[in-house]
């Protein structure tokens, strides 16, 4: 049996204990369940729980396992699905009132290749509604809490994921990223959270934000977890018009390699305009670390930051309104007021507009992938600002007064535009013990040098060992 | 090069109702306030030179 608390194990921990038979599926499950129970009434990261479920797929687990028939390292592990992934029988409400008692007639392609790799769901995730906001803000199932500080914000869209790994409910969750929502929350939380490059999961029973923007992610506690489930993840597939075929990859191989020489750009402008300064030294510090492992680290200038992520926000947008115009329309009252006011405004963009946004991230892509040419990786802070307050709107930094909205998106929104991959590590926390986050982004299909990069930097680090104490009233 | 011009109040109303909205609605003053942002933001666009790399064929007006 662990020496630890199984809810403070990582998956490659786990799935030790369960293939040695040291512990069963079922006794992770129950271990799991209680601690679900105990703390979601302070966090509210679960929108469906489905025990009754798990119970079974835990069970028939035990039998393989016991028959000899082990998977690979998620079998038998429970998992958290945001609550946008359809699951056949389950209610997917996409954290709207619209949704609330959708039930789909089928899984989603992520759902399925989780459970072909003997992992199973126990629960729907929080998230903002329809995915369209960076706050763990709910109208209608309340705001998902910070287990770092349950008075603050645990980032969005996908914040149940966030919290629900960051507080040991779950081992693996997955989330979607259309502007930074795998990424902030991950950020935000203090744990591991992969953005891979567009296409590479395939999106089908995923309910869209943004069809040409929409991106499905791991979060787990370590960057080796994440890779696990990335194998598990990545198959080309018919039935999402943007999905990639590409060559059969292991993402854990290798990931013990130095990173020796590994060039690292680092945005000399726009990222800066504002960021908090424990923000900055926490990354200052991480980027000395990754220095010492023998990465080679220089400055980078690409001018065209701010006008990515103005031409992602036109595309998003305007992708928003065409797939919510009709509920908009007819049942504005049922949405949140912010959210609805964002979709609506998406229905005045012009034709013209919006293609030339699309030409514009193509444009830039082209640009920043030459970029590549003399880097490896762009390293920045995942988000400006720690988690803010849950009634925060704007914050004040370096004499700056920023949304907090703005705050939390504007780096990572960049990356989703443009389709990169891009990584979230934990690396550092603030003195009021909010966790700050490091972004690493590669040219598309390199997630291994990023899971490479980010293992290197966490053997080195501990900052991704740390656990919130829930047993802290805030 | 003429540019797009800003929305207009009344100009809104119109979009907004051929759009399907009920311009009556208590919120009508508050997406406006949105949707000149966008507008700002289209504006901007407008201003972008396309293609800046050659990843398209060159589609430049002919004088």
């Amino acid at each position: 049996m662990p020496d630890k608390d199984v809810f403070t194990l990582t998956i490659s921990e786990l799935s030790h204990y369960i293939s040695t038979r040291q512990i069963s599926p079922v006794e992770v499950l129950n271990e799991y369940i209680e601690r679900i129970e105990t703390t979601d009434p302070q966090l509210n990261s679960f929108i469906t729980k489905m025990f009754e479920d798990g119970k079974r797929k835990a069970e028939d687990a035990e039998k393989q396992i016991l028959k000899g028939e082990y998977k690979g390292p998620l079998h038998g592990i429970p998992i958290g699905l945001k609550d946008l992934f359809w699951t056949k029988g389950t209610t997917t409400s996409s954290g709207s009132n619209i949704n609330k008692e959708f039930i789909p007639n089928e899984n989603s392609t992520v759902a399925d290749l989780l459970n072909i790799a003997g992992s199973y769901c126990i629960g729907k995730l929080h998230m903002t509604e329809f995915a369209f906001d960076g706050t763990s803000l709910n109208r209608h199932f309340g705001p998902a809490r910070n287990p770092w500080n349950t008075n603050h914000m645990a980032g969005g869209s996908s914040s149940g994921a966030g919290v629900a790994v960051a507080s040991g409910q779950v081992p693996l969750a997955i989330g979607t990223d259309t502007g930074g929502s795998v990424r902030v929350p991950a950020s935000l939380c203090g744990i591991t959270g992969l953005k891979p490059t567009f296409g590479l999961i395939s999106r089908f029973g995923v309910t869209p934000l943004s069809w040409s923007m929409d991106h499905v992610g791991p979060l787990a506690k370590t960057a080796q977890d994440t890779a696990i489930a990335l194998n598990a993840l990545v198959q080309f597939d018919p039935k999402d018009t943007d999905s990639v075929e590409t060559c059969d990859t292991d993402y854990t191989k290798d990931l013990d390699r130095e990173i020796k020489g590994i060039r690292v750009g680092i945005p000399k402008n726009f990222i800066w305009d504002f960021v908090d300064p424990e923000v900055k030294l926490a990354f200052d510090n991480a980027i000395k670390k990754i220095e010492s492992l023998g990465a080679v680290v220089k400055e980078i200038i690409n001018p065209n930051l701010e006008l990515i992520n103005m031409a992602g926000s036109i595309v998003q947008t305007s992708e928003a309104a065409t797939i919510h115009r009709s509920n908009v329309l007819n049942n504005g009252d049922s949405f949140d007021p912010i959210i609805r006011m964002r979709i609506e405004t998406g229905l005045f963009v012009t034709a013209e507009s919006y293609i030339k946004a699309q030409q514009i991230r193509m444009d830039e892509k082209a640009i920043l992938i030459k970029q590549f040419d003399d880097i490896d990786l762009i390293a920045t802070p995942t988000t400006s600002i720690t988690a803010p307050r849950l009634d925060q709107e704007r914050i004040d930094i370096n004499n700056h007064d920023v949304h907090i909205r703005e705050a939390l998106l504007r780096i990572t929104r960049i990356f989703s535009t443009i389709g990169l991959p891009a990584i979230s590590i934990p690396c550092g926390l603030a003195k009021n013990k909010l966790p700050i986050g490091l972004q690493l982004v590669a040219k598309p299909f390199n997630e291994q040098m990023l899971l490479n990069t980010a293992h290197c930097f966490q053997m080195v680090t501990n900052w991704h060992n740390l656990r919130p104490d829930l047993t802290t009233s805030h | 090069m003429k540019t797009r011009r800003d929305l207009d109040y009344e100009s809104f109303l119109a979009l907004a109702s051929q759009q399907g909205f009920n311009t009556d609605d208590d919120h009508m003053n508050d997406l406006y306030i949105e949707v000149q942002a966008m507008y700002r933001r289209m504006q901007e666009l407008d201003q972008i030179p396309l293609p800046r790399t050659k990843y398209y064929p060159d589609m430049k007006e002919k004088s």
